[in-house]
């Protein structure tokens, strides 16, 4: 019985027809999806008609084609074939009847009915933080996102995201940085890496953590799935993270998911009038908590989690970390580490900042590095390597 | 009666000294010209038999037949008028054949006999002279290239009556010419006033990049948002150059009378040159070629400067035609008509953006997406990357610099000295080697001249693990630290000349390269 309904919850899942309010509304005159699947043609039919009436039932191109493809779809064979398939390459499919279903996800208003899983889903246990920003986002951004994701998942926080360019890729790389897991929501298929260039990204996630999507693989990447990629990213977090967001930003979208489903938003301010951080001062005057280190998120996590997550006993809140003891450096290092900061400055203007000549600045600059002191984020832009 | 008078032809940027030898004998009258002729070295003997007619000599109707040898050498251009015509007149008895033995004539003829300048004169006269000729006789246009070579008489004429009364003995031709003062690459108010590196402000690590690369003559790539100055100071560049050795300067001039550039503006050049080709240039243009070979843009930036502007933008084809001329330093243009080689011995300085808007990294300004940017970057092959040595950003002024510091920007006067001195240290240092410069060296060479101390090895030791330098990486570090510690006047290779040259190594400039790191 149960195996005929995941079946059935297949079989739509692969369709790709239906909008969860549809699904719903369906349910509702049908009962379960095996029904749906058993019903005469007639029947449904009769029921699209009045659904498309009522405008319930929203989908692109001719209804003749999309009928045509519902009906010839319901061949039961195939439908287990395809499913033995998909498990066969190690990709679970896990319905809102499984109890393995996450319970965060039971609640939200656009019902989440499936899932496509590599790897395993984020512990239940464990708190779970998703680190989201602009796909175009500034080195400093990429650089905050790393940071601040390394540092939660040092304390056991588990770092979701959306496996985007930008500020997505740079949260999952933190989180593999320090060892700890991470979780990647496609707006894709399940198998298909978007975009590209994250490959290497997408199968050490796979491994260290887990890959989740809502739709069957070979799906392409719609501009349309994302936001309900995001509502899915807001779902299985404790609170958002946004690093950086334009005005009018995709991330703005999972805040607005996350605050429905009532969680905790945190944004990482940026100067006034900077086009990258206009999203999330916007937040932050709405009310969202601004993030100066991982101890803002840390000390909320704690009334949640008390057991898991620890703040260590001998700290000060906000103040930046500091690994190496600034007594040590000579004097000319301490000039130099004292005009950088966390945004990337190019050596030009440290040069002209330290009135130091470029044959002076390089030894002290590559000895910083080798000290682990200063990182290079791209040529001849240096920038610190503290901790938030 | 037969005469012998000589020419000269080109191959490539040489000349071949070419007998132009005339019978005139009974038979019908005609005009024959024999030898591998090509098009217009064919029309000679039309435009010949006019000239000498609106000259005043009658040929006479007899059967005149003319051959150029050596046969089996293709021959072109115009330069042939001029001897065939003498030839013809000393066959026909108007001259005597004696006098005409220690003379290399060349020019092209009008129909009323004027004399028109040709291209590729240097070439000729410095043939003549290597053949121990004792005078050159050609256009007037073409005299002040012929004024560079010294110990062979040149004489200018005006047009054809005035060479042969000269061969008579009754009149004289041009033999001086004045000295026209100007540069050929300046325009005029830029001659007046040089331009000089003072005139930049700030890019500190551009400047040294470039002193360094001129000094160890090291390839360079500026990288930079649009407007930040990278024309500015690539234009600058010629001007902290050495002066032209002779053999240099005759080079050079060789290159630009081939090229037919000499014509319209003589003048002498005393600077390096600085090409600057657009990037919508073809392939032929760039290397030089063409049905009859004439230098490219390559060959025209012999011992000066080949700036490429917005390097991704040139097409692929004429990118990857650069990597022959880097490493052999001339190029070699093969065609139906013969293999030409030019010399293609340039300081390479390519600038380009960091994406297709030019604003990266500054995102802010820059909306261009990663792979945008990556595929941007991929436009420039790894070859063509792996023959540059330094790399340096020119990053937009901050006010204060614009502000303050117009005293204390440095002169180019004072750039060459340090520059000379560097030069002079590496021909002592290479003496007995065919190479010139650091950037030359080959690897066992590298292990001979760039030695480590026990410190400085070890800071490049941990360089190298921390960077990941790659072989041909870490070889172009110790060649650029060579440069740099002879700029500093300096026997050993010292730590900061080591980190100056991490500094201006090539790097991917992806960011993703680097965050691979992370999840390694």
């Amino acid at each position: 019985m149960d195996k005929i309904r995941t079946y059935a919850w297949y079989w739509l899942a692969c369709l790709e027809l239906f909008s969860p309010e549809f699904l719903n509304y369906i349910l509702k005159e049908f009962g379960s999806p095996e029904e749906i699947f058993s019903a005469k043609e007639k029947r449904l039919r009769d029921f699209f008609d009045m659904a498309q009436a009522q405008h319930r039932l929203r989908i692109r191109g001719e209804k003749r084609q999309w009928e045509e493809r519902f009906f010839s779809s319901r061949n039961w064979k195939e439908i287990v074939q395809s499913y033995n398939n998909t498990i066969k390459r190690g990709i679970q499919f896990i319905t809102k009847d499984d109890p393995s279903f996450p319970e965060k996800l039971k609640h939200i208003e656009e019902t989440i009915f499936w899932l496509f899983l590599l790897g395993e889903l984020p512990d239940k246990i464990l708190p779970s933080i998703a680190v989201i920003g602009s796909r175009k986002c500034s080195s400093f951004g990429r650089e905050v996102a790393r940071n601040l994701s390394a540092s939660l998942a040092e304390q056991k926080v588990q770092i979701i995201s959306g496996l985007a360019e930008g500020i997505d890729g740079a949260a999952h790389m933190g989180a593999l940085f320090a060892k700890e897991k991470t979780y990647a929501v496609l707006g894709s298929g399940i198998d298909v890496c978007y975009p590209k260039q994250h490959l290497t990204l997408y199968q050490k996630i796979y491994r260290q953590g887990g890959i989740i999507s809502e739709y069957p693989p070979k799906s392409a990447a719609i501009a349309f799935h994302f936001p309900m990629r995001n509502r899915l990213i807001a779902g299985l977090c404790d609170g958002i993270l946004v690093v950086e967001a334009r005005q009018k930003s995709g991330s703005l979208i999972t805040v607005d998911r996350g605050l429905e489903q009532g969680k905790e938003i945190y944004a990482v301010p940026g100067r006034i009038g900077d086009e990258l951080s206009i999203g999330c001062n916007h937040l932050i005057q709405q009310g969202a908590k601004l993030v100066l280190s991982v101890d803002d998120i840390i000390e909320d996590l704690e009334e949640f989690y008390p057991k898991q997550v620890k703040i260590p006993m001998n700290f000060k809140k906000n103040q930046p970390k500091k690994i190496f003891n600034n007594n040590l450096l000579e004097t000319e290092e301490k000039i130099v580490y004292a005009s950088l900061s966390l945004v990337p400055k190019h050596i030009e203007t440290i040069c002209c900042e330290t009135k130091m000549s470029v044959s002076q600045l390089y030894p002290i600059l590559i000895s910083l590095q080798f000290q682990g002191i200063i990182r290079e984020t791209q040529r001849n832009y240096y920038m610190l390597n503290e901790r938030l | 009666m037969f005469s012998k008078v000589y020419g000269a032809t080109l191959t490539g940027i040489e000349a071949v000294i070419v007998q132009v030898e005339v019978d005139v004998a009974s038979g019908l009258p005609c005009l024959e010209l024999v030898g591998y002729l090509a098009c217009e070295v064919k029309e000679a003997g039309k435009r010949v038999k006019v000239a000498l007619k609106n000259s005043n000599y009658l040929l006479p109707p007899r059967r005149i037949t003319i051959n150029l040898s050596p046969a089996d050498l293709k021959k072109e251009g115009t330069a042939f008028d001029l001897p065939i015509s003498v030839a013809v007149l000393a066959a026909a008895g108007f001259l005597s054949t004696k006098q005409l033995s220690n003379i290399m004539f060349a020019g092209e003829l009008s129909l009323d006999g004027k004399l028109n300048a040709i291209a590729g004169i240097l070439p000729m006269i410095c043939a003549a002279k290597r053949q121990k000729f004792t005078c050159c006789i050609v256009p007037k246009a073409n005299m002040a290239e012929g004024a560079f070579v010294t110990g062979i008489k040149v004489l200018g004429a005006e047009n054809l009556v005035q060479v042969i009364n000269y061969l008579l003995g009754k009149g004289c031709l041009t033999e001086k010419l004045e000295k026209r003062e100007g540069n050929f690459w300046l325009t005029e108010q830029e001659y007046i006033k040089p331009l000089d590196f003072c005139e930049v402000f700030g890019q500190k690590i551009a400047k040294r990049a470039i002193e360094i690369a001129v000094a160890g003559w090291h390839n360079l790539i500026l990288f930079g948002a649009p407007g930040s100055g990278k024309s500015m100071l690539a234009k600058r560049i010629p001007t902290i150059m050495p002066q032209l050795t002779m053999k240099q300067r005759l080079e050079l001039y060789k290159v630009y009378s081939v090229a037919g550039k000499l014509l319209k503006a003589p003048f002498f050049m005393d600077q390096r040159p600085f090409c600057a080709p657009h990037h919508t240039i073809t392939q032929a243009a760039f290397t030089g070629g063409g049905k009859r070979p004439r230098p490219g843009e390559i060959s025209l930036a012999v011992h000066g400067v080949l700036f490429l502007d917005e390097l991704p933008e040139f097409s692929r084809n004429v990118l990857e035609t650069l990597r022959e001329p880097l490493e052999e330093k001339k190029i070699t243009i093969t065609r139906t008509g013969g293999k030409n080689t030019y010399p293609a011995d340039f300081l390479f300085v390519a600038a380009m953006n960091l994406c297709p808007c030019g604003y990266y990294p500054d995102r802010s300004r820059c909306h261009c997406t990663e792979s945008q940017i990556r595929k941007y970057l991929g436009k420039i092959s790894k070859p063509l990357l792996d023959r540059i040595d330094l790399c340096a950003e020119v990053i937009s002024n901050q006010y204060e610099e614009l502000q303050d510091e117009i005293k204390e920007n440095e002169t180019s006067k004072s750039i060459q000295k340090r520059i000379l001195m560097a030069h002079q240290i590496q021909r002592k240092r290479y003496q007995n080697l065919e190479i010139l410069y650091n950037s030359q060296l080959n690897s066992t060479q590298i292990s001979q001249f760039c030695k480590l101390r026990e410190p400085e090895n070890k800071f490049l030791k941990q360089a190298f693990e921390k960077f990941r330098f790659s072989t041909r990486a870490y070889h172009r570090i110790l060649k650029v630290a060579r440069t740099i510690a002879d700029l500093d006047n300096k026997e050993e290779i010292e730590k900061s000349h080591l980190a100056q040259a991490i500094g201006y190594r090539i790097t991917q400039q992806n960011n993703l390269e680097e965050e691979k790191e992370w999840i390694r």
